[in-house]
């Protein structure tokens, strides 16, 4: 009894500021998505309209085109990130020359705060000044202007957001590689299987945690990309790469639209979720699923 | 199944030499057991038989097929490791089935073979379950099961009994025993156990220091070996050494004198604890230093001389502590070694 009192006791510090900066702000956000309150309307006190806020989402275009463009960034940055993560982290575990000067160097980019990144890579791709439109134009002919083709806008961003997480990837892939127990693997080799079968029947088996929260991990940040992009394309051209983060951005501060901001972000929160648990599910229940 | 040959077989890392060039031939169907202390070479020994170590000198064959370079699954051999290695996220029939799943078997005959290797270990009723859900001595048999299920020339079993608890190794050894009995397979295993190696074993393989100390029968291992490390490795309790110099054809040492013995200088004198009868005009004498009761007999430690030596004797003999005791050892039970390089001296 005594020692569960002071475990309450030391935790509790923890729990109190938990409490204060996730608890009360969720439910805040909570009971603010069932008002319409925008400070610079006629009316600028919150005036509760039920489910309103919810209803409207779901026939709002640009939000749904948000969300849209939110999950194509996502796929593309987390397949992408997965295999090349795993094949370095692969190759890196080898004995390749110059691999300890390459790890460092893929690493750095881990160090740098998204918002540099998306500032240097401004600088990369600003038309007259940056290299990139420099040499796309000179090679190969091709116009690379970020504020007018929205595919490349979309590309450029995708590829930003892999250089700069892949190398989060191959670490963490690189430690769960690095722990692998060796017997299973030799014994498949002796049972007479291939090295891609390996990998595929019994390496990728025994990764299923690692790649698991590595899949977490990307995916949820993925989905809450916003400093990066804000900074490269400002969601543009036009709305083509207004990801959800970007979209609730613009409508709880620029047009101070809280109720409905709030309103947004749940059901963002609520998609993340069911994401997270779908792949859960995937991942972890199949096999037992099948027994 | 397959005779497999090593001649000159060995391997360094750069300089540094683990198995010094050995030479051994296991007939097809034998069961040899590859013998020794930790850090022997016994396990890279095997290693290279099953092709996941690189062979640095020498050459492997099985049968006539040099084997030396070829892929372990170019080799046609089987092995149970020590962790059982299997694969935790297939079932029982699938791990069972995942070599012959490689070899594009068809399903229904794979399922097939799959519950014939199951039923030549009794696994038959959990094959649908996962290796998590099973005990040691389970997990153990589908081992078995996986490597029976490839009809193999060679089966290599690396330890595979050290992480059941005592009584299930004693079960699970007769049940190898009797599989490689009945099947004809050629079998190489790894101990450290000599019980299990003696038990087990049409020939042992003793090594130490990466390098062979005797291969015989377990009855020519125990009864005749050829160094001192033979001797006291083999054995428990261990055989009992007395150091002693011999001039004129007589041994002489602590607690012992004017024994007959062959050879001169510095010897060292071995006898083992069975062959040993209490008599009072022994030639051997000590003082009881330990009683150690077992139940089916009694073990008398004495001090000879500051040497210890192990009798066994009646199960109701109790000696007291501290009194003299003397005893004889039968008739060319006492093996001698030369004290300085080991070897027998005869």
């Amino acid at each position: 009894m005594r020692n569960s009192t002071t475990g309450w006791l030391l935790i509790a510090p923890t729990l109190f500021i938990l409490f204060i900066t996730g608890f009360v702000p969720f439910i805040y956000v909570l009971v603010v998505s069932f008002f319409d309150w925008n400070t610079f309307a006629q009316n600028p006190e919150p005036t509760f309209t039920g489910a309103d806020n919810f209803r409207e989402l779901v026939f709002d275009k640009a939000f749904l085109k948000s969300i849209w463009l939110t999950l194509k960034f996502t796929a593309f940055v987390l397949i992408s990130q997965l295999v090349i993560g795993l094949f370095l982290a692969r190759m890196l575990l080898r004995n390749v020359p110059l691999k300890g000067l390459f790890r460092t160097i893929h690493t750095l980019p881990l160090m740098i705060a998204p918002i540099a990144v998306g500032a240097t890579w401004r600088l990369l791709t600003v038309p007259g000044l940056g290299p990139i439109p420099h040499y796309l134009k000179s090679w190969f002919g091709i116009d690379y202007i970020l504020s007018r083709f929205p595919d490349q806008a979309f590309a450029t961003v995708v590829i930003m957001d892999i250089w700069h997480w892949t190398p989060l990837v191959t670490l963490t892939l690189m430690a769960g590689l690095s722990n692998l127990p060796e017997e299973p693997l030799e014994q498949a080799r002796i049972d007479g299987a291939s090295e891609w079968r390996i990998f595929w029947d019994i390496t990728l088996a025994f990764l299923k945690p690692v790649l698991l929260t590595t899949i977490f991990i990307r995916l949820m940040d993925a989905l809450r990309t916003v400093d990066e992009v804000w900074m490269l394309t400002g969601g543009g051209p036009g709305a083509e790469t207004r990801f959800i983060g970007l979209h609730i951005w613009r409508v709880v501060f620029p047009k101070t639209d809280y109720g409905y901001g709030s309103a947004m972000s749940l059901i963002t929160l609520y998609l993340t979720i069911v994401m997270c648990w779908l792949l859960y599910v995937a991942m972890t229940g199949m096999k037992e699923n099948k027994a | 199944m397959s005779r497999v040959t090593l001649a000159g077989v060995g391997k360094s890392y750069g300089a540094l030499t683990v198995l010094k060039p050995l030479d051994l031939d296991i007939a097809d169907g034998e069961f040899v057991v590859l013998l020794g202390p930790s850090g022997c070479g016994k396990s890279t020994t095997m290693r290279m038989i099953a092709g996941l170590e690189e062979i640095t000198t020498g050459t492997l064959r099985f049968d006539d097929r040099d084997v030396t370079v070829l892929h372990p699954r170019d080799r046609n051999v089987a092995m149970v490791f020590q962790s059982y290695a299997l694969y935790p996220h297939m079932t029982v029939a699938e791990n069972i089935g995942y070599p012959l799943k490689i070899a594009k078997v068809a399903k229904e005959e794979r399922a097939k073979q799959v519950d014939a290797a199951a039923k030549k270990v009794d696994l038959t009723p959990y094959l649908a379950r996962y290796p998590r859900d099973l005990s040691g001595g389970q997990r153990q048999r589908v081992a078995l099961a996986r490597a029976l299920v490839r009809s193999p020339g060679v089966f290599l079993l690396d330890e595979p009994l050290s992480n059941l608890d005592a009584k299930l190794r004693v079960a699970m050894r007769a049940e190898i025993k009797h599989l490689q009995r009945t099947l004809g397979v050629t079998m190489i295993y790894v101990t450290h156990d000599q019980i299990e190696a003696m038990t087990l074993a049409d020939r042992v393989v003793l090594l130490n220091d990466g390098q062979i100390q005797q291969v015989g029968t377990p009855d020519e291992i125990y009864d005749d070996p050829q160094n001192i490390f033979v001797a006291g490795f083999i054995g428990s309790p261990p055989m009992n050494f007395v150091q002693g110099q011999a001039s004129g054809g007589r041994f002489d040492g602590p607690g012992v004198s004017s024994l007959a013995c062959p050879g001169s200088g510095a010897l060292t004198l071995g006898f083992r604890a069975e062959d040993t009868r209490i008599s009072d005009q022994g030639q051997f004498s000590g003082r009881v230093f330990e009683v150690e009761p077992t139940g089916e007999s009694t073990y008398v430690v004495l001090d000879m001389g500051g040497q210890r030596a192990n009798l066994r004797c009646d199960k109701k003999f109790r000696p007291a502590l501290g009194s003299e005791l003397r005893f004889d050892v039968g008739a060319g039970q006492c093996l001698f070694f030369d004290t300085t390089t080991g070897n027998r001296v005869r």
